[in-house]
């Protein structure tokens, strides 16, 4: 597995024709900045929606129950922050973001999120678990947290985080990675169908209490 | 104690004050608010400034009730009745903010209008504007200052009226086509009838529209034949009278000319929607118009959407048009011809007055083709869009949204990895071509089978590279 350095970042975003094996980062309003020459990624910007959790008249919200986006969607709100405002965001709450940045991955790059150390330092968490396929289009949803004791202003524009790029031992018969968030201009709710995988995890368990 | 009219004048004005803070706890509701666009805050903060300065106006007006009791009550209550008539108005200010909010307006388009609005209305007067979705299936544009100011300067506020710029427009737009950024391509035609009245384009137009003096002069029979039918018909009817012929004459001869009018301003409109954003304006109104109504059937206001699409069709391929004939590609032309071939079906209309009427305000428009099409190509010298940047930018965007990313940049040279952010017009331009013909190689990227999904994703990926231009853009100015 390589890291791509900040040189072979630009080629693959600025200079390189085949759309197949270009790299798409739009847009890149700071290139000195966020693809410094010493750096190995790509620095991102807060995009403007968020997706924020509130408490709702949810019992609990359940993966397994065919009312789950329903419950899921009840207990999220969404809001828009406009560039010059700011997000505060309290003390161990958590939201969800996403990048400025649109994304195109090409099909031998994959790539991961970590927040910015400034930020770390902060107590801000960005991107626990955020791991990006290759071929992956749209921008990137920012799982945000504050770990410190005081509310922190988030300002939509900032640079907030950094992906890491990693080539891939490129499978010739792998076609483009289809995501359910493929081609997401914006932060959207979580969109997973367990239903049937837990039905199966269930009869497991009553297989094993025979 | 009071008399029984200085009790009653007391409790108008406090009822009135009461009326004002009634309206102060909506515009505090108001202004919590988001809008992409600042018209909004604008208006809001007109309104709050005002209201303000009439609740301080009735603490001191009921002041003085209390200290001098020999004030005239006809005085107090004019003067009662234009506060709370302004605070009524300024309640129904308050409706065009409704729905201006970002939960129902994206700010995709805000950004490419307020550009827009700014090359072609402003030159050095203040201006601004509201954008807001509504439930009336059509797209408006409403000057408001001079209206506003009149009410102020009525009810003599108008010193507040440095608040409200020179120029201030509400644009209202269907709330169910909020996400779909390219049929929002018909703000411009109701842009161009502002720029149709900048540019006195009536008196250069109209001098040349010639009414066919023997079918008028049928017609004017026909309405003489029809009236006496009518009176002869009503056996009780004192009031359906024979008109004398002059008279008749004179309101055939004005409804010719009211139509003529209305039906020249609209297709200039058009001609000039089509000179601001080529083809895009033209996929837009068909897109927008087609499944409505009869597109045969004309209005005194309107003339039909057939000859319309008939007239953009020549602006924007045959000789001494636009030129985009050499420009679209084999689709996007066999599109446009599909369009024109539909136009040119006309249903025989059925024989009427009204028929004859319209019949001879077409046969006039159809003589004025080529002037508006001159007229406004004149008038627009150095603003338009131009078939060069439609084939310099367009095929690359639609590469753009073939993969998957949004048309807001493109790379111009490969080896110094210049890129060029693409203008409003351009983008849109791309987004309408490849949903023409790209859509079905979109559908098949994605994977998705729901269609409305693929095209709210194309929608949104043109929405997008919208949103990143005028951005890259202004932090380019910044810099």
């Amino acid at each position: 597995m390589t890291v791509l350095g900040a040189r072979k970042l630009r080629q693959l975003i600025y200079h390189t024709k085949d759309l197949d094996k270009r790299l798409v980062v739009t847009p890149i309003l700071d290139l000195e900045s966020q693809i410094s020459d010493s750096a190995a990624a790509i620095d991102i910007r807060l995009g403007t929606k968020f997706i924020i959790p509130k408490r709702a008249d949810v019992s609990v919200v359940d993966p397994g129950r065919d009312d789950f986006a329903e419950q899921f969607a009840k207990s999220f709100e969404t809001v828009n922050i406009p560039y010059g405002k700011a997000l505060i965001l309290h003390p161990r709450q958590f939201v969800l973001g996403n990048s400025l940045e649109y994304f195109r991955f090409p099909p031998n790059l994959s790539g991961y999120v970590i927040s910015r150390s400034s930020w770390g330092r902060l107590g801000l968490v960005v991107a626990t678990a955020i791991g990006i396929h290759p071929g992956y289009c749209g921008v990137l949803c920012l799982e945000l947290s504050n770990l410190a004791e005081v509310p922190m202003s988030l300002y939509p524009g900032l640079s907030i985080a950094q992906v890491f790029f990693n080539t891939v031992t490129k499978d010739p018969a792998a076609k483009r990675a289809y995501s359910a968030y493929l081609v997401s201009t914006e932060v959207e709710l979580p969109r997973f169908e367990v239903k049937k995988e837990i039905e199966k995890i269930r009869r497991l368990g009553y297989w094993g209490t025979q | 104690m009071q008399s029984y009219p200085e009790q009653i004048t007391t409790l108008l004005l406090r009822l009135a004050q009461d009326r004002s803070k009634a309206l102060n706890l909506e515009l505090q509701r108001l202004q919590s608010r988001q809008y992409p666009s600042t018209g909004p805050h604008t208006l809001i903060k007109l309104a709050v400034a005002t209201n303000e300065k009439i609740t301080k106006d009735l603490s001191v007006m009921l002041d003085q009730q209390q200290k001098t009791k020999g004030i005239p009550n006809l005085e107090i209550e004019i003067a009662l009745r234009a506060k709370t008539e302004l605070l009524a108005f300024l309640h129904f200010l308050m409706q065009y903010v409704e729905g201006a909010d970002i939960e129902h307006t994206p700010i995709a388009f805000i950004f490419p209008l307020q550009c827009l609005l700014r090359k072609h209305l402003t030159s050095r007067s203040k201006f601004d504007f509201i954008v807001r979705s509504s439930h009336s299936y059509n797209y408006k544009i409403r000057p408001m200052a001079e209206g506003i100011r009149e009410v102020f300067s009525n009810a003599g506020y108008k010193r507040l009226l440095y608040l409200l710029p020179n120029q201030f427009l509400v644009i209202d737009y269907p709330i169910c086509e909020r996400r779909n950024v390219l049929v929002q391509c018909m703000f411009v035609h109701e842009l161009s009838h502002t720029l149709y009245y900048r540019y006195n384009l009536a008196s250069r137009l109209l001098p040349n529209a010639l009414l066919n003096e023997e079918e008028v002069q049928r017609l004017i029979a026909a309405y003489a034949i029809q009236r006496v039918e009518v009176t002869e018909s009503k056996t009780e009817s004192a009031s359906a009278e024979v008109l004398p012929r002059w008279i008749i004459e004179d309101r055939v001869r004005v409804s010719l000319q009211t139509t003529v009018e209305q039906w020249v301003e609209e297709l200039t409109a058009d001609a000039l929607a089509l000179c601001l954003f080529g083809p895009a304006y033209f996929f837009a109104f068909a897109y927008f118009s087609g499944p409505f109504a009869s597109m045969d059937k004309p209005s005194e206001t309107h003339p039909p959407d057939k000859m319309r699409i008939e007239f953009m069709f020549d602006m924007l391929l045959k000789d001494r048009g636009l030129g985009y004939g050499k420009v679209l590609d084999d689709i996007a032309k066999t599109h446009i011809e599909l369009w024109r071939s539909y136009a040119m079906q006309v249903r025989p209309a059925v024989s009427s007055t009204e028929n004859i009427l319209f019949s001879i305000v077409t046969q006039t428009i159809r003589q004025l083709f080529a002037h508006i099409v001159e007229q406004t190509k004149e008038v627009t010298r150095g603003k338009r869009y131009s078939p060069q940047a439609f084939s310099r930018d367009v095929s690359t965007l639609c590469l753009n949204l073939a993969n998957a990313f949004p048309p807001n940049e493109i790379i111009e040279d490969y080896k110094k990895g210049n890129t060029r952010v693409m203008e409003a017009e351009s983008i849109l331009n791309a987004g309408w071509v490849y949903l023409i013909s790209g859509y079905k190689t979109f559908a098949d990227l994605l994977g998705v089978e729901d269609s409305r999904e693929t095209i709210n994703k194309l929608y949104d990926l043109v929405a997008k590279g919208l949103e990143y231009a005028e951005i890259q853009r202004q932090w380019g100015m910044e810099a």
